[in-house]
């Protein structure tokens, strides 16, 4: 512990590493099964990670994250049906496409308070759904639609655990990039006051959009992603209880900290695994867990134990103040 | 430095808070901004500062139309606004909250420069050893001197000071008054707005006095303390209360 | 022509039910200014409730389980608000604004998967009010539709009746104008933060109540009504009473004649709903504060 501690790493990454290794390393150690766990969970840990950046980070506590990942995925398997767009292209399309209407909603919500932003965001997933639903002429609706798989005839999980891992760690390391620069100084300050930050020379508009558009884009990502490993998608991936789920990730995680965020996505993915005979009631507790987080541990339960096991940095002290707080 | 606002309105709903309000400011004054509660001295403040479009009347600054302009982008042509209540970003170090406008408007010069430019201005401020607290664990007054040094870091040609005296602790006023005549020896114009009239009276060159959303006195502060007009509009608040 | 009026018919006599359960939203937002995100699952538990209560009790009838399903559920919002939101009126809370969006929100998901956990996916339906339909001339309805619809009438002018003649009704308007003023006059903003939760969650159980008979009861039967009912109070206006009444009549009618009117009936159904949320995003795009919403500065 004690060369951790003299270690000028920021904590939640000399963890991050040890789960690196651990990540790296489980096709060796696990059966098939539980790598489409992890993979799933990694895909969770892409959507808490990237809403974490727009919530925590920014202040954009928008409920309409899953329909992104739903047009990522809806666009790269519709073209893919109608046009026999390959999985690789789709992908990058897919992200695309998800991230123009990022764009278009972040514009559209930018004078929406909390409350505001909730229902609108909302409103615009549920349209989304009917929408997917309505229309199985092209998205063949509650039958499912018919995804080719990325890796073809490949009957092996590893290949899609690893492809899965390596876009969650460069989706991290990008949005971890992001908040490090001045971008993410620009970010938090709207959040803690947006008022204040626009006064204060941070043009509100150009980054609330930002924020927007690269979260969807990620997000659409993730769905594509998604879409080409369980080579099939309902509309059932955006229903809002989905969202929930995501959200629990996150606060339960830590909002304030993408990989504390995607720990808890992985976490929970594979203990909603574990706990397998628990049936519905697993997500109940997580459930509880959320609401009992928000009250009593607002920063989450895995990021304060970062900041406690490796203290590093002469923040640390007023920092802890503060999340003793619960701040 | 050049301030031009010319009959500057201002309606919100009903309610007419600004009547066509003109005042010229420049090179170095200091003008203080009187006026009983509600006269509209904040909307006023606001307007200039872009958080609030003017609904008549034009605000030139520099010989430049800013009254369009999002408050952002008012800060970046040189004019820099403080709260009544300090909005200090509250879970960012001190550091951070000098930081957010020097990188905002001119990030070109780069983290390096501008974090030694800000250990300068907490210096200045007496406000080194704060640095890396987080904002929230600071008081009132302590707040205070933090949005001055956020100011401080974009160099602007005016400040409009709401309140800067308000609540503060009496060693810490003396830290505000000597920044804000240091500064004017550096050639910055102040708009300060305070119910205090002590230290009004002692800052001010100048004095604007608002009431119901027009400039009813405009001069050297002995000359305003004996105008009929903005007695009556005092005593007539006063009389109202009693 | 007839067609017009028949669907407007089932429009209003829908209409009415919304309105009960926007009510009960809006009284929460008038009141704590939260909006309570969990809304649904208040409305799909009146059914719950309703259901087991009849279960228990064979004798009773139906009727009259409504009101005791809707203080069963308030009683459940009510221990929510004391734990969960009268801290945040309390300001110990940081950050309010996006806690009060969290915490409703997850409470939405964990009564969720609470039902599902405790009843199981598939539908429960409590018996009928009244057996048979009646023919209206212009429509035809369900015993039960009519019942509800007409029970929904009462309510609502029960309601209306607490808000406008009663103590506590005068006291509930007093803190949704101005808490500090109420506070002046000796009115305790907390306790009627409590009080208006809980009515609004019993409410929506009351309207959740009335349509389980029609419409069965599973875990995600609230779903719909809670989205349905955001729409509701941001047309009519965050806060308004007769907003949260005319919008529900409103989107009762839009819903009934865009579906009846759908080019394409195989799909009408579906989108459904989302005639009301177009028009949901409209308002909130051009006009946000609705049809009778105050205008916030």
């Amino acid at each position: 512990m004690t060369i951790l501690r003299r270690l000028p790493l920021h904590p939640e990454w000399a963890l991050g590493f040890l789960s690196l290794c651990v990540a790296l390393s489980l096709p060796l150690l696990v059966q098939s099964y539980w790598l489409h766990v992890f993979t799933i969970g990694y895909f969770y840990a892409i959507l808490a990670s990237s809403w974490a950046l727009l919530a925590g980070t920014a202040g954009q506590f928008s409920l309409g994250h899953m329909a992104f990942m739903a047009i990522g995925g809806y666009t790269s398997g519709v073209l893919g049906r109608f046009f026999g767009l390959p999985p690789l292209a789709g992908i990058l399309v897919g992200t695309l496409a998800a991230g123009l209407v990022g764009w278009v909603i972040g514009a559209l919500c930018l004078r929406f308070k909390a409350s505001y932003l909730a229902l609108f965001t909302i409103a615009f997933s549920e349209i989304l759904r009917m929408l997917i639903r309505g229309e199985p002429q092209i998205t063949r609706g509650d039958h499912g639609l018919h995804v080719a798989p990325l890796f073809g005839d490949v009957i092996s999980r590893v290949p899609y655990y690893y492809t899965m891992l390596l876009f969650l760690l460069l989706c991290l390391l990008l949005m971890y990039w992001l908040t490090s620069t001045r971008v993410g100084l620009f970010l938090r300050a709207i959040r803690e006051d947006e008022e204040a930050a626009a006064a204060r020379g941070v043009d509100v508009v150009r980054y609330k959009v930002l924020a927007f558009v690269l979260t969807s884009m990620i997000a659409g990502l993730a769905g594509t992603l998604f879409a080409h490993y369980v080579a099939i998608l309902t509309p059932n991936i955006m229903i809002i209880p989905q969202m929930g789920l995501v959200i629990a990730m996150a606060v339960i995680g830590g909002v304030e900290s993408l990989v504390a965020a995607a720990l808890g996505a992985v976490l929970i993915e594979v203990s909603l695994e574990a706990l397998r005979e628990f049936e519905a009631w697993r997500l109940v507790i997580f459930g509880a867990l959320l609401v009992i987080t928000l009250r009593f541990a607002r920063n989450g339960l895995l990021a304060p134990v970062f900041q406690r096991l490796l203290r590093a940095g002469p923040r640390a002290e007023s920092r802890e103040r503060v999340v003793a707080d619960g701040a | 430095m050049e301030l031009e606002v010319e009959h500057l309105t201002k309606r919100f709903g009903g309610i007419v808070a600004l009547n066509g309000v003109s005042l010229r400011l420049s090179g170095n004054e200091r003008v203080g901004l009187i006026g009983p509660n509600g006269s509209g001295k904040s909307t006023l403040v606001n307007t200039i500062a872009g958080i609030y479009e003017p609904d008549g009347g034009k605000i030139h600054l520099n010989g430049q139309d800013i009254g369009h302009l999002k408050p952002n982008q008012v800060l970046g042509r040189g004019l820099g606004r403080t709260f009544q209540v300090p909005r200090a970003f509250r879970r960012m170090t001190v550091m951070e909250n000098l930081m957010v406008p020097a990188l905002a408007i001119r990030p070109e010069r780069g983290r390096q420069a501008w974090e030694s430019r800000a250990r300068e201005v907490l210096d200045f401020l007496t406000m080194d050893h704060l640095r890396n607290d987080y904002a929230r664990s600071l008081s009132g007054g302590q707040q205070k001197l933090v949005e001055l040094g956020q100011l401080l870091m974009t160099d602007p040609d005016l400040l409009l000071l709401d309140e800067p005296f308000a609540g503060v602790h009496p060693q810490l006023m003396e830290t505000i008054f000597d920044f804000i005549t240091t500064l004017h020896q550096q050639g910055k114009a102040f708009i300060i707005i305070s119910h205090d009239m002590t230290s009004i009276f002692t800052l001010s060159e100048r004095l604007l006095v608002l009431n119901s959303g027009e400039i009813i006195a405009d001069g050297p502060p002995e000359a305003v303390k004996s105008d009929e007009a903005v007695i009556q509009a005092y005593l007539g608040e006063e009389a109202e209360d009693a | 022509m007839s067609y017009f009026w028949s669907l407007g018919a089932t429009g209003v006599t829908m209409g009415v039910l919304y309105a009960l359960m926007a009510l009960g939203l809006t009284l929460i937002f008038s009141i704590l200014r939260v909006i309570n995100f969990a809304h649904g699952e208040f409305y799909m538990l009146g059914g719950y409730a309703s259901y087991f209560i009849l279960n228990a009790f064979t004798g009773l009838h139906p009727l009259l389980v409504i009101p005791l399903a809707g203080l069963a559920t308030a009683l459940l919002g009510l221990v929510f608000e004391l734990a969960f939101l009268r801290p945040m009126h309390q300001g110990r809370i940081e950050r309010p604004d996006e806690y009060a969006v969290l915490i409703t929100f997850g409470l939405s998901f964990f009564l969720l998967n609470l039902a599902l956990a405790l009843f199981g996916p598939y539908p429960h339906r409590p018996p009928s009010f009244f057996e048979g339909t009646i023919d209206l001339g212009i429509v035809r309805l369900s015993a039960d539709r009519l019942t509800a619809s007409v029970m929904a009438l009462i309510l609502l002018g029960l309601l209306l009746l607490l808000i406008n003649r009663t103590w506590l009704g005068k006291a509930l308007r007093a803190v949704s104008q101005d808490k500090q003023a109420a506070a002046v006059v000796g009115i305790n903003s907390l306790v009627m933060n409590s009080a208006a939760f809980a009515m609004g969650a019993g409410l929506a159980a009351m309207a959740g109540a009335l349509l389980a008979p029609s419409f069965f009861v599973t875990p995600d039967v609230g779903a719909v009504p809670s989205i349905r009912s955001y729409v509701i109070i941001v047309l009519g206006g965050m806060g308004s009473i007769q907003g949260s009444i005319l919008g529900g009549l409103l989107i009762g009618l839009v819903e009934s004649l865009g579906v009846g009117y759908f080019p394409d009936p195989s799909r009408a159904l579906n989108y459904k709903t989302a005639f009301g949320l177009v028009i949901f995003a409209l308002v909130l795009l051009f006009r946000p504060r609705g049809l009778f919403g105050r205008k916030e500065a």
